[in-house]
């Protein structure tokens, strides 16, 4: 190796605890940057993994009425189909110590099949006979667990069934979630896999009334679903649509939109934090570069040496940084993936975050010690011999005249270099601001949420099913006892709704008085029922205005309707409007639901259990409860924002050091200068803390807007992907970013107070102030 | 009774597998208000006995007694608090604070031995002003001149008015006027409040100010013939 080469590779090995510092601050901006596009990509590839892996049906077939078996098996013969399962699917209830929950009830004939829907064991064994069933993980706290009884009404009959095990499958991945919400609520719902002949046997039916298929590579689903045109299909929905995969996918597509946004962050920080480092680094062998060219070494020579160091520099950090980078996205990865289903994490082998990180680190590091040797190797040799590495110094007279000098010296070494100090409080105001917008949006998205919530003035909703006449509402009326406030009936449906050339999917919800069930936040225009209100992402994704006119459209049944306003709604894809409006849709005399609000809303569960058992009803939702849904939902998002929040701020930690450790292995002249004078290493610490603390109040300051800016920017993409929530001021959050910034700031003094306790006295003033 | 008394002093240097010799078994003995100059090579030893000196690095072996107090031996807090109240450094390149001015630079040593804040103050105008730099009270060090400087790290060393003043090269910045003026300072400061001072040099000017001049070589100390 050139001579020159060994010389500044010898020098990283010497100065160990500054190679050391540098690479970590390398690989921590490579392991952020990379584990932002890397993770995004573990949780595409793992829900793909775990939907091929499960053998996912690509067609769920519903029928209004049961189906002969026999009758239909000819027909599936004849398609292009791998595998397909016939069912008996019925919404039930499922008890625990005297409460009530949702049940899906699926009657089939061999729950061990590995061909399509896979169930795997989490515990227990499959059902093997009558009086036995499998149920979906999830709610084992409530009961619904391997080797207890399950207590279920199907079809208004109570039936015990031993739990013979706890499985998971795709279907019912999200089975915590309850479906049919816009925004998945942990809904306690149970499902219940058990022996088919047994539950047509309980539903007093012969036949199936649920199919679900994997067609053929390559087949066509429109022709399969054809070929049941003779069977009376209730609705059909593909592997695309199903819950599981629209849920999962808005997951993925949310990390998709984040995780990168975060990388571009951190490749700011690190790409700053790296500059600060390895230039400084640099620029403190000077004189050896003046003495290379007094040597005659060519510039490109030396500058070639240089950039070798950078290398080196580059692919320590690089190392650590893939390795962190790993154990970043399987925690993010993990966390993520514990809050919306229990999926394994399976890495895929994707090159482009590892190759993005790599230029990233290298382009940073190479440009971090180019430029000063380009700078010093452009003087002349005495120059470059004469040159002291400490930057000019900037003075001003400011500080109370109450502090003794050490710590008015500690002040005023915060503007002793005006523009670092810029950069400093900047980057290190990036970090902070990075961190309390973890807070901010979780508390904003909360109090939307509570918001949206209080909205709603109904205490419970009920669902029918297939609709029920309005003469049976007087009925329900009289089976709560004539203790309700008011029911308001309304009708809905799925379609979707077409304007111009743009379409979308969304809920359709006739109600002309659903205003007295609760309040809209209107965005455009002004409520009228009479026409139609569209949510702003039914706006958004359509393009639809106030004055458009919209089609609403339910196969092959259409009906046109003018937009009255834009709502901010939880409920992201829905068009509201009278129910004369939907007539093309509905019977007229028939409703699928009503709001319900009572006299006494202590009642509320009471009324709800009643209202359970009454044959027309297949769910009923209390405001309350999904509240607490909602709630613990938060709780959970909690705990990810909060690992997000203290990862965050643990860079704030990193890059507050390695920018304040800088300016301080400037000042061991003047360390050594104290010592001389008799002052304490303590009384140094303090003026250093205090130097950090003043710095930990401007970042934070800079940090404060940031978090509000970044949360903004996060919630302009939440929008796109889940659901809109203003960004609000939130006073504890403000603060805890404000104050958390400032301790971890302060707390990373503990890295330029150590530096200066080691600085030798002697040795310090022999070398550095010798004649 | 002698401020300081240095008996064979003993130190040496390891460089890898290399020791090296400094002193060896050097005597020095100064009286209270008195200037001597130590002169010598370098890499004779002038600085490291200067630091043993100031309690700043310890000898292998010997006795060194400064005001009565044995400075050998003493531990790290005991050395610093010996540096506080007995002795004054003054550097070649002045070691000011640069983020304090001149006034404040005087203070921030006065203020580890005296508590009110008015008497700290007052004291450090005092020696500003004895070594003439009254009307630069304010003046950060960057905004003066080098012998300014200087002055301004002696008006440190001397404010608190310690047993031995240390200066190491005091005048190595110095043009030959600034030089002189300093010395003249230094000369008046030592009868005024009777005040020591061991001072290392190379330059042979500094013999007329001084009351006797030593030699270092070989690591022991012979007067200057």
């Amino acid at each position: 190796m050139d001579k020159i080469n060994l010389m500044v590779i010898r020098k990283l090995s010497k100065m160990k605890l500054r190679t050391v510092g540098i690479s970590f601050v390398v690989a921590m901006a490579a392991a952020m940057f990379i584990s932002g596009l890397y993770s995004a990509e573990i949780f595409d590839h793992s829900t793909d993994v775990m939907l091929q892996d499960s053998m996912m049906p690509d067609i769920f077939v519903e029928f209004a009425q049961p189906v002969n078996e026999s009758e239909l098996e000819p027909v599936l013969e004849r398609q292009q189909i791998k595998a397909y399962d016939m069912r008996l699917k019925v919404m039930a209830f499922y008890t625990y110590k005297g409460e009530v929950f949702p049940a899906f009830v699926i009657g089939m004939r061999d729950p061990g099949r590995q061909d399509i829907n896979v169930m795997t064991k989490a515990s227990g064994s499959l059902f093997e006979r009558p009086g036995e069933g499998v149920v979906i993980s999830s709610m084992e706290d409530y009961g619904a667990d391997a080797g207890e009884i399950g207590n279920f009404i199907i079809g208004g009959k109570e039936v015990n069934i031993t739990i013979s095990g706890v499985v998971k499958n795709a279907e019912y991945a999200l089975a915590g979630y309850m479906a049919e919400t816009s925004v998945p609520i942990p809904g306690n719902v149970v499902a219940l896999y058990m022996d088919l002949e047994e539950l047509q046997g309980i539903m007093n039916v012969t036949g199936i009334n649920d199919l679900v298929i994997i067609k053929e590579n390559g087949a066509d689903s429109d022709a399969i679903i054809g070929s049941l045109s003779s069977f009376p299909v209730k609705g059909t929905t593909l592997q695309k649509d199903h819950f599981t995969v629209i849920f999962m996918q808005m997951g993925v597509d949310k990390m998709k939109y984040m995780m990168p946004m975060f990388s571009v962050i951190f490749m700011i920080v690190g790409f700053i934090s790296i500059m600060m480092t390895a230039y400084r680094l640099v620029l403190n062998d000077s004189r050896y570069i003046g003495v290379l060219m007094s040597l005659g070494y060519q510039r490109k020579k030396i500058i070639r040496a240089y950039l070798l160091l950078g290398v080196v520099l580059g692919s320590i950090g690089l190392i650590f940084g893939i390795l962190l980078s790993f154990l970043f996205s399987y925690g993010i990865a993990n966390v993520t993936m514990e809050m919306i289903g229990s999926i394994d994490i399976a890495f895929p082998i994707s090159l482009l975050p590892f190759v993005l990180g790599f230029l990233f680190v290298m382009i940073s590091v190479l440009l971090s010690v180019a430029i000063p040797v380009v700078l010093i190797t452009g003087t002349s040799v005495r120059e470059a011999l004469d040159y002291k590495p400490r930057s000019k110094i900037t003075t001003a007279r400011f500080g109370p005249s109450f502090l003794s000098r050490t710590n008015l010296m500690g002040l005023r070494n915060v503007t002793r270099n005006p523009t670092r100090l810029g950069i400093t409080v900047l980057v290190v105001g990036m970090t902070i601001g990075m961190s309390g917008s973890w807070l901010i949006m979780i508390d904003s998205a909360w109090g939307y949420v509570e918001d949206s919530i209080d909205s709603d003035k109904w205490d419970m909703r009920a669902d029918f099913f297939g609709g029920v006449s309005v003469e049976e509402l007087d009925q329900i009326e009289i089976y709560l006892e004539n203790e309700t406030e008011f029911i308001i009936p309304y009708t809905g449906i799925s379609g979707s709704v077409d304007h111009g050339s743009h379409s979308t999917g969304a809920t359709f919800l006739g109600c002309g008085e659903i205003e007295k069930a609760r309040d809209f936040n209107v965005m455009k225009g002004s409520v009228d029922l009479d026409k139609a209100v569209i949510t702003n992402k039914v706006a958004d994704e359509t393009g639809a205005g106030v004055g458009d006119m919209i089609t609403l459209s339910v196969g092959p049944i259409v009906a046109d309707i003018e937009v009255s306003a834009i709502v901010n709604d939880i409920v992201q894809q829905a068009v509201y409007t009278n129910e004369d409006n939907l007539d093309a849709f509905f019977s007229p005399e028939n409703c699928t639901g009503i709001y319900i609000k009572l006299k006494n809303p202590a009642m509320t569960e009471e009324y709800a259990g009643a209202l359970r058992l009454h044959p027309s009803v297949i769910k009923v939702s209390v405001k309350d409860q999904i509240a607490e849904s909602f709630d613990e939902l938060l709780s959970t998002a909690n705990g990810i924002f909060y690992t997000f929040f203290v990862i965050s701020a643990s860079i704030t930690f990193v890059v507050s050091a390695s920018a304040v450790i800088i300016s301080t292995m400037e000042r061991d002249v003047e360390f050594a200068t104290l010592s001389t004078l008799g002052i304490t290493k303590w009384k140094v610490a303090k003026s250093i803390l205090l130097e950090m603390g003043v710095l930990g109040i401007l970042s934070g300051i800079i940090g404060v807007p940031l978090a509000y800016l970044f949360a903004k920017i996060f919630a302009l993409v939440m929008a796109k992907i889940l659901f809109t929530y203003p960004v609000i001021f939130i006073m504890g959050a403000t603060i805890i970013t404000l104050v958390s910034g400032i301790a971890v700031v302060l707390f990373s003094s503990v890295v330029p107070i150590r530096y200066q306790r080691k600085v030798d006295t002697e040795k310090t003033l022999r070398e550095r102030t010798a004649g | 009774m002698d401020t300081v008394e240095v008996k064979e002093l003993y130190k040496s240097y390891k460089s890898g597998s290399e020791t090296t010799k400094v002193l060896s078994g050097l005597d020095l003995f100064l009286k209270k208000g008195e200037m001597v100059m130590i002169m010598g090579p370098s890499g004779s030893g002038k600085t490291t006995l200067l630091n043993i000196l100031g309690a700043i690095d310890r000898a292998d072996n010997g006795s060194v007694e400064i005001s009565g107090k044995k400075i050998n031996k003493l531990d790290k807090k005991r050395s610093l608090l010996f540096r506080r109240d007995k002795v004054g450094f003054i550097f070649q390149f002045y070691n000011l604070i640069p983020t304090l001015t001149a006034l404040e630079n005087v203070e921030l040593g006065l203020e580890q031995i005296m508590k009110d804040k008015k008497k700290i103050k007052n004291q450090a105008v005092k020696y500003l002003e004895l070594v003439g730099l009254g009307d630069k009270l304010k003046n950060f060090p960057q905004e003066l001149s080098g012998g300014e400087q200087q002055r301004v790290a002696v008006a440190r060393a001397l404010s608190k008015e310690p047993s031995l003043i240390l200066a190491d090269e005091p005048t190595g910045n110095l043009d030959e006027e600034r030089e002189s003026s300093v010395m003249k300072l230094m000369n008046r400061l030592q009868h005024e409040l009777g005040m020591t001072f061991l001072i290392v040099s190379h330059n042979t000017r500094l013999k007329q100010y001084v009351d006797r001049t030593l030699v270092l070589r070989k690591g022991v100390l012979k007067p200057d013939n």
